[in-house]
């Protein structure tokens, strides 16, 4: 049996007074440990690691987790606040302690994750083409229509290999006895995966010794997926890709250039394209250049400012008119938000059984929609023990954590909830599962979420990574990067 | 490429190159100043002239002390052309391009901004020696300069970023000169002192050209310095070389022969044409500032030329519904337009 060093760490604390609160605060058993069973042993999939460490010593951990952070400095791993000239640099925390999932594990959640995502894309494709399921009123049909999500020009489009959501990055969290449920699936586009990527990097660069014999499976194949995936979706032979950025002051600029470097995509913003004849070209010093597949980090609202929001300068004139003849591919396609909605997942179990006939593998969170009278009802009776969400909102935006909230808030979104009901849910809290996180010179628990991302070309491709996101602040439950979340590398072991 | 990342390598690398001419003054200067008593600040108003800032600085402060010209040209957030603006101009313009410039001049880069952000928290215009602040802004300089010779792909980019490096330095070649020479004022048959001859050797050591300039001519003699920084050859920092370098760089992105067949190969053309025609003499005689400053607004038309011809791009638009790329999209979308010294 390894008792490790990173245990004793733990330990220590409780001869530490001033930490003792935490140290009991960490063995409390309503949270699920990701490194840790009972009694500080670590689990079968971090004991390498926890052996490892033992080698390297504790000190050496600290000296690690300080290099990091000029590391993704030189990389160029940041995001600047908006118009500062001045260069104050804002990285995102990487915490050197990774979160580990077994590959046995890992294989469920695959599994789960196409399911779901196969059921997703046939939904669109239904909302946008025949509408069955709003006929066989599975699905409300008010509640797709009133979504912003809902974009009523997309049932003129036919993406190509009807496939509209091919990117996706859902969000999977552990419950105390660790159940993993998912708690939102981003079709949109959802941002993140260049840290999975970078964040495996720096931890080969810092900690190479962990890497040896450690069956952590590999992760760099994803942009090889991703470019096939794109060149898939055009017809033409070598077609020319390009991503479209809101620009080098959009917090994910980074891995919006990292991604084109890697599939040797051009990056360019819409004052960068023109449409002409219905054909979508590049501005270059010699002339225009035709582009095939366009993979857009730019929302829905801004892609063409002939259609949507005609002040934007952000998107392309004339591009969806060019995406409905099929003279360009637009990933993920427009409209996608409409199985992004927080009222419509909810029925993601019963899409599912529609579609493909089959039971959910994952689980859905419990889910109260305050349109509706009678859950509405509950909900407003139980606010101290509920999460609340406004359907629309991301980011960890719009959100009330019962349970935390003081009663002055509660009584706030009571109203706002009362006064338009359609834009809010309820979940139940869930206690976020925990990894050991360096804080300051010890280890306390922070709770993490799971996002893996999801290519869908020719099949569904998964690989064998996510980005793990880190709520830094003690006993946060928000892991939002915009909310003081950090990241892990996460890793995916091999079975011992 | 893209017209608009065509623009940004251009402008990335006048940074650079601006960014290291600014250290290598400022240190020559320091070095220069120590051997003599700075009375008034008269040692470090040059520096400001030089740089072409003179009236935003006069705005700013009223005396040119040595930590007011340091921090000016250094760090001073009004001043667009300071080191500080030029690392994060050049940042900008590397991000812009980031997906085509390798992993190792973005990290060299990246490197540089710490030293510079380090500099600034720590103050070094208030130092009692700000050499080794210069000194490591330099060696990053030289540090992106071999990554670049190491790891660039010599297609379009490379000689957009060359068109960048020799115009911006042919400018300040021009200007350095411009204003040395003006303070020395020197009779044409020799040196007056050895004062004079510290700043002959500081004005070579400001175009690091002083050990060529020995090796090549064994004496300081005013006219041949004259000739050296404008019409050697073979010195990288001369102006000829320069404009030869942007008419070679111009030539390969065209793929045209010798001679010029659009508006920036014609105006680097008359440019170098000019400077192979004229001797160090005549110019002396009709006037070295006159000469200077018809040079400096000529390597401004070649700027501007290169921009409409190369990034704005207006040629290949004939259709009239569409309006891209227009110069009022590039200063909404980016804060900074590309900054050049006027004076």
């Amino acid at each position: 049996m390894v008792i490790s060093l990173l245990s004793q760490a733990c330990l220590w604390q409780k001869r530490n007074l001033k930490a003792m609160q935490i140290t009991t605060d960490y063995h409390n058993t309503r949270f699920f440990d990701e490194m840790f069973a009972s009694d500080n042993i670590p689990r079968d999939e971090y004991r390498h690691f926890c052996e490892k460490v033992d080698q390297l010593g504790f000190e050496k951990l600290m000296e690690l987790q300080a290099s990091t952070g000029s590391l993704q400095k030189v990389m160029g791993m940041t995001f600047n606040v908006y118009n500062d000239k001045q260069g104050t640099d804002r990285i995102l925390h990487l915490d050197v302690i990774p979160r580990i999932i077994r590959y046995s594990t890992w294989l469920q959640l695959s599994e789960g994750l196409r399911q779901r995502i196969e059921a997703l894309n046939l939904f669109i494709s239904d909302i946008y083409g025949e509408q069955r399921i709003l006929k066989d009123g599975i699905v409300p049909r008010q509640l797709v229509e009133s979504s912003e999500g809902y974009l009523p020009i997309c049932h003129e489009f036919k993406p190509p290999k009807g496939i509209w959501s091919h990117i996706s990055g859902t969000d999977l969290v552990r419950s105390e006895n660790g159940e993993f449920f998912v708690l939102e699936d981003n079709l949109r586009c959802p941002s993140g995966v260049s840290y999975l990527l970078e964040n495996r990097e720096i931890l080969k660069r810092t900690f190479p010794q962990m890497f040896e014999n450690s069956g952590i499976l590999p992760v760099h194949h994803y942009c090889t997926y991703l470019r096939e995936m794109l060149v898939g979706l055009s017809s033409r032979e070598n077609p020319s890709l390009a991503i479209l950025t809101p620009g080098i002051y959009n917090s994910a600029y980074y891995e919006h250039s990292y991604l084109a470097q890697q599939i040797g995509a051009d990056l360019v913003e819409g004052r960068d394209l023109v449409v002409m004849n219905d054909i979508v070209y590049k501005l270059t010093t010699k002339g225009l250049k035709r582009i095939d597949v366009i993979y857009r980090r730019v929302d829905d609202a801004y892609l063409d400012p002939l259609l949507f929001n005609p002040d934007s300068v952000l998107g392309v004139p004339g591009l969806l008119q060019a995406y409905s003849k099929g003279n360009v591919a637009i990933v993920n396609a427009p409209g996608t938000g409409i199985a992004d909605n927080k009222a419509i997942y909810a029925y993601v179990p019963k899409i599912i059984r529609y579609y493909l006939g089959e039971e959910p593998l994952l689980n859905n969170v419990p889910t109260y929609i305050c349109a509706d009278e009678r859950e509405r009802g509950f909900v407003l009776e139980n606010l101290d023990k509920l999460v609340i969400k406004e359907t629309e909102a991301s980011g960890g935006y719009g959100m009330l954590i019962g349970p935390h909230a003081a009663k002055a808030e509660r009584e706030a979104f009571k109203k706002l909830i009362l006064a338009a009901p359609h834009k809010y849910i309820a979940q139940p809290m869930l206690n976020l599962s925990r990894v050991p996180t360096i804080v300051g010179d010890h280890l306390e628990g922070r709770h993490v979420d799971l996002r893996p991302y999801i290519i869908y070309g020719d099949d569904v491709r998964i690989i064998p990574g996510a980005f793990t996101r880190v709520a830094l602040k003690k006993d946060s439950l928000v892991v939002n990067s915009s909310q003081g979340g950090g990241s892990k590398d996460t890793w995916i072991v091999n079975d011992l | 490429m893209l017209a608009r990342l065509a623009d940004s390598y251009y402008w990335m690398f006048r940074y650079l190159e601006r960014i290291e001419n600014y250290a290598r003054f400022m240190d020559v200067n320091f070095q220069l100043t120590l051997e003599f008593n700075d009375v008034a600040g008269q040692q470090w108003e040059p520096q400001v002239a030089v740089s072409g800032d003179r009236e935003l600085f006069d705005r700013l402060y009223d005396e040119c002390s040595r930590e007011n010209v340091l921090y000016f040209l250094s760090f001073h957030p009004e001043n667009p052309n300071s080191i500080c603006a030029s690392v994060m101009n050049m940042l900008e313009n590397a991000k812009f391009a980031r997906p085509e410039i390798s992993v190792e001049v973005w990290e060299q880069m990246n490197s540089l901004k710490q030293v510079v952000m380090c500099g600034r928290e720590s103050e070094v215009h208030k130092c009692s020696n700000p050499s080794g602040f210069f000194a490591n802004v330099r060696a990053c300089c030289y540090m992106i300069y071999g990554a670049i010779e190491a790891t660039f792909n010599r297609s379009e980019s490379y000689h957009f970023a060359t068109m960048g490096k020799y115009a911006e330095r042919a400018d300040k070649t021009a200007r350095v000169l411009d204003v040395k020479y003006h303070i020395l004022l020197p009779e044409f048959k020799g040196i007056g002192s050895s004062f004079d001859l510290l700043h002959w050797a500081a004005l070579l050591k400001s175009v690091s050209g002083y050990e060529i300039y020995l090796r090549k001519y064994g004496q300081i003699t005013p006219s041949q310095i004259v000739d050296f920084i404008i019409f050697d050859p073979e010195f990288p920092r001369s102006m000829r070389f320069a404009i030869r370098e942007l008419e070679h760089a111009a030539l390969a992105l065209s793929g045209n022969g010798d001679g010029y067949f659009n508006e920036v190969e014609r105006s680097i053309h008359l440019l170098r044409e000019k400077l192979d025609t004229i001797t160090a003499d005549e110019i002396l005689v009709s006037g070295l500032h006159e000469f200077l400053v018809r040079f400096i607004r000529e390597m401004g038309i070649i700027s501007d030329a290169i921009t409409s011809y190369y990034f704005v791009n207006k040629r290949y638009l004939n259709v009239s519904h569409i309006r891209p790329f227009e110069e009022k999209d590039r200063l909404l979308h980016r804060e900074q337009s590309q900054t050049q010294s006027m004076a």
